[in-house]
């Protein structure tokens, strides 16, 4: 009702603005051209008022395109590199330093040894870290740089995306402890 | 001009030069028009009433064209990829003839196509009709104007992506998103480790959304959803539910594939996968783990196969509607069960597998709802598999199992990992109870007659009645309550279990059938609300199939009314709402029975009466010695009969080996139990423990959430189910697949429709517009 009373306050304006229009009537016809610029007046105002709304129903729904436009998805491969020694363990933390994404989902790596989709730390998730974990105690491991997961995100502004690779343990099929390098890239988009 | 609906609003073939020349054309006529009409007015001037109306008309015109466009213009830079198309054209097959081959694809319709909701398929023939009468059509030019820049807020038949399969079928199968579902249980002791498969398949020839409405087991506690694209395996990720869903529609507007579980009671679930293109399969692997019923010396697992039809009561709008397939929106409730009309059948079917570790050899072992092939592989395990010939999932699969020696005794299972320690105790009544004579009894049978028992289970439900009336001895009393739109009863108060009585009370009970609504609340009222008699037990039985979508309303009335009664649920039927059934006799601090299709009535009731002729520990309290505990649920400890354990689960906050004693009263006087407490060390790791404890823990908080105004509880399950990477009301798995977009729209969303449960009347349970 109060928008109704504010459309109607609206239109009043305008209309006394169309009013304006009655100074240039000669006298004899003052009565005909009052009506009808009171007529056109109000018209005016309904179309002004008409095509505020109309714009501004453009206006919200451009807001939200543009706000839905800026998401995007991407997808993180994660890398380990165990140099000459084969991987049969490791533990990694994968942090979005800036705030700017979601994890949607992970991926399993490349080789069949880490093809499964990791498992993650649920508490951890909440604050878009990630502790991904997994072995492997078969015979075929990787060595060397092999993609062990990939991370699927929501990207939920234009900022340039920042993250964060640590490797938390590697190890090897008799459980000791080797020496690896982590590192990420960004894949681009089929 | 439905055909201006923006989901449906498609650019004409015609060229810009054509449509140039038309508008060009359509001027000259409007300006000769104008002509004529302002000569016969006599009048050339602008500002006379011609000329008013001439400008009005421009500037109407000028402004819905501004109107239209900057609207057009905010929808197309947000969902230019967002127009669903309302057509399903099915891929051609062995079973689609030239006419169906002969179709319109997705890509040819704009030109010349009519838009098809629906598809006939009658003797594997393929037909495709029409369902909107303004329908563009071929060599009709349309020019968007507009487009819905939210298809959700249109009426519910016409939803983007709303439009169904439909099919006519005369005992044929219906090609469905759903074309597998494939289970594979591991049960060691009362713990089911199940891992089940959905594989879905888009047999159109446009990308379609599938959403499929199925049932799991209340007490499962879901910690992993993974979605399988090919050979890629996408692990998906618990969030809060809204996030998880905004999630998923950002998704699905940009073409990426996606999944969503959500919950939407403790046993029904909704699975969501967007953008699968034609021919492609997607499939969707849900674990959880389960804790198995142990009654009188049977271990029993359930996995239940469809979700029965729901009764809603007038003016609700948040419960769980059962529509005929095609019908979305028939029911206006907020989730909707589609199911096949009589005579069809979906190309959906299921594959199951159990294998069994019963850590002693297995006695026995029995399936009765289905045809299962079984597989000894050594005397404590045994492999069983669902028959080729039995696989329409249309009834809750049981399997019952009993393991040799003594019965079980009552224990302790502990466990850690880095959050806490965990304990799992179950309580077995002593052998001395079952030497004790029973009180005099007052029982209440409050028999549900409404549309969804019409048949079978009504038939069922009168024959275990009926067993009961005769098993009364002289110094019980007893009392007959049926409900469906309204409740009667056999008399205002409870009669003595005279043979007059019980005859009169027969009669009765042959008089009733099935039909109608299921106002169960007014059966509650009705049972719950005449005056007790002190000198008797008041045992309330429920024999019901549990269709009803006001779960939370009938618990929290038990809760409210319930007194010294103790409430026996009985589930009648071969899809139950075990949910409700269940939650009814914990509430109620009894217990629950199910009896399927292919049990004895009269069997089943005399063993209820063979359980109550027994006293209960009552009152029970623990003393759990030098261990420290937290967090025990359930909360209120339940009566202990004679043939049914009590587990609590709870946390271990630390304290060192005790007993633990458990003391209760009997009708003689009070009893205790002493149970050694082993060490956190010595404890065998049980990876199942944490997330059996999170889900109880979720289950009591939703169920004090039933009667107490605590707006935190919400907040709290949450908390719980994302700490732990659970399920809940309030939590939800997403996956999406980022590396790739799918071309074309999000496409048409398609329910995956299902049987109605075997024995269930489709007439008076189904809801057809």
């Amino acid at each position: 009702m109060r928008c109704l009373w504010a459309i109607f306050k609206l239109a009043g304006a305008c209309s006394r603005w169309g009013l304006a229009g009655l100074k240039t009537c000669d006298t004899a016809d003052r009565n005909v051209c009052a009506t009808e610029a009171g007529v056109r007046a109000m018209r005016r105002g309904c179309l002004i008022v008409a095509a505020f709304f109309g714009l501004a129903a453009g206006l919200f729904a451009q807001e939200t395109a543009t706000e839905e436009g800026r998401v995007r998805f991407c997808a993180v491969d994660i890398y380990v590199d165990s140099k000459a020694s084969p991987l049969a363990a490791y533990q990694l933390e994968f942090t979005v330093t800036n705030g700017v994404a979601k994890i949607v989902g992970i991926e399993g790596g490349e080789h069949v040894a880490f093809h499964e989709p990791p498992f993650y730390d649920p508490k951890a998730m909440q604050h878009e870290r990630v502790i991904l974990a997994a072995f492997n105690t078969g015979d075929q491991l990787p060595s060397g740089k092999t993609r062990v997961a990939t991370i699927h995100l929501q990207v939920t502004n234009s900022l340039p995306l920042q993250c964060e690779l640590k490797l938390q343990a590697a190890g090897n099929s008799a459980g000791a402890r080797i020496a690896a390098e982590v590192s990420f890239e960004e894949r681009k988009p089929e | 001009m439905k055909s201006f609906n923006g989901a449906r609003a498609f650019l004409s073939a015609a060229s810009h030069k054509d449509l140039a020349l038309q508008r060009r054309k359509s001027a000259k006529l409007f300006r000769s028009r104008r002509g004529q009409e302002c000569a016969r007015s006599g009048s050339s001037s602008v500002s006379g009433p011609c000329g008013l109306v001439r400008r009005s008309w421009r500037r109407w015109l000028l402004v819905l064209c501004l109107a239209l466009l900057s609207t057009t213009i905010g929808s197309m830079v947000s969902g230019c990829k967002k127009a669903s198309p309302a057509y399903l054209t099915p891929l051609p097959s062995g079973r689609v003839d030239s006419a169906a081959e002969s179709a319109p694809s997705q890509d040819a319709l704009p030109r010349g196509g009519k838009p098809m909701r629906e598809m006939g398929v009658t003797e594997g023939v393929a037909k495709l009709r029409p369902i909107l009468a303004a329908t563009p059509i071929t060599g009709e030019e349309l020019w968007v104007i507009a487009r819905g820049s939210e298809p959700k807020s249109e009426a519910p038949e016409d939803q983007a992506g709303s439009g169904e399969l439909m099919a006519e079928i005369e005992g044929k199968e219906i090609p469905m998103p759903l074309k597998h579902t494939d289970v594979r249980v591991f049960v060691s002791g009362y713990i089911g480790s199940v891992q089940v498969k959905q594989q879905f398949l888009n047999p159109y020839s446009s990308k379609i959304e599938a959403v499929y409405v199925f049932p799991l087991p209340h007490n499962a506690a879901i910690n992993e959803f993974i979605m399988t694209i090919g050979e890629r395996r996408i692990r998906g990720i618990i969030r809060e539910r809204q996030e998880a869903e905004q999630i998923y529609q950002v998704a699905k507007r940009q073409g990426h594939v996606a999944s969503l579980l959500t919950e939407e009671r403790p046993n029904i679930f909704t699975q969501s996968v967007a953008n699968i293109e034609p021919g492609r399969e997607i499939d969707v692997d849900i674990h959880y783990f389960q804790t198995l019923e142990y009654v009188d010396g049977w271990y029993e697992f359930v996995f239940p196969m469809v979700v029965g039809p729901r009764f809603n009561p007038p003016g609700m709008t948040a419960g769980v509607g059962a529509v005929a397939r095609g019908q979305p929106g028939a029911s206006g409730q907020s989730t909707e069960v589609h199911y096949l009309k009589r005579g069809e059948r979906s190309t959906h079917d299921i594959s199951l597998t159990v294998d069994v570790d019963g850590g002693v050899p297995i006695e026995e072992l029995e399936c009765k709802t289905h045809q299962v092939t079984r597989e000894a592989i050594l005397p404590e395990r045994i492999s069983v598999s669902l028959s080729p010939a039995d696989r329409l999932p249309n009834r809750d699969f049981v399997l019952r199992y009993r393991v040799a020696g003594e019965q079980i005794k009552s224990s302790l299972l502990t466990s850690r990992d880095e959050r806490s320690g965990y304990f799992t105790l179950m309580l077995y009544p002593p052998k001395e109870l079952e030497n004790l004579g029973r009180q005099p009894l007052e029982l209440v049978f409050v028999l549900d007659c409404s549309g969804s028992m019409s048949g079978r289970p009504i038939r069922e439900a009168k024959a275990a009645v009926e067993r009961g009336l005769r098993l009364l001895q002289p110094g019980d009393s007893f009392q007959l309550i049926n409900f469906s739109e309204t409740a009667s009863q056999l008399g205002p108060e409870p009669l003595s279990a005279t043979p007059q009585n019980v005859q009169h009370a027969l009669r009765y009970l042959h008089s009733l059938e099935g039909e109608g609504g299921t106002m169960m609340l007014e059966g509650i009222k009705a049972a719950l609300d005449f005056p007790h008699d002190p000198e008797r037990l008041r045992f309330v039985c429920f024999l019901t199939d549990g269709y009803i979508g006001n779960e939370t309303e009938i618990l929290s009335e038990i809760h409210r009314r319930l007194g010294p009664a103790r409430i026996f649920s009985f589930g009648i039927g071969s899809a139950l709402n075990r949910n409700l059934l269940d939650h009814m006799a914990q509430i109620g601090r009894g217990a629950v029975a199910y009896l399927g299709p292919h049990d004895d009535a009269a069997k089943f009731m005399e063993d209820f009466f063979a359980r109550i002729s027994h006293p209960a520990l009552t009152d029970l309290a623990i003393d759990w010695g030098a261990l420290q505990v937290a967090e025990v649920f359930p909360q209120q400890l339940p009566d202990l009969f004679v043939g049914r354990p009590v587990i609590l689960t709870g946390r271990i906050t630390g304290g060192a080996e005790s007993l633990i004693r458990v003391t209760g009263k009997m009708a003689n006087g009070p009893m205790q139990l002493e149970i050694p407490c082993p060490t956190l060390a010595d404890s065998t790791p049980q990876p199942w423990l944490p997330s059996a404890w999170a889900r109880m823990k979720i289950a009591e908080l939703a169920k004090r959430s039933l009667y107490e105004p605590n707006r935190k509880l919400p907040e709290q399950i949450r908390q719980v189910a994302l700490d732990y990477g659970l399920m809940s009301a309030f939590t939800a798995f997403v996956a999406v697949d980022s590396t790739r977009k799918s071309a074309g729209s999000e496409g048409t969303t398609v329910p995956a429709a299902v049987p109605v449960p075997d024995g269930v009347n489709y007439d008076t349970t189904v809801k057809e517009k």
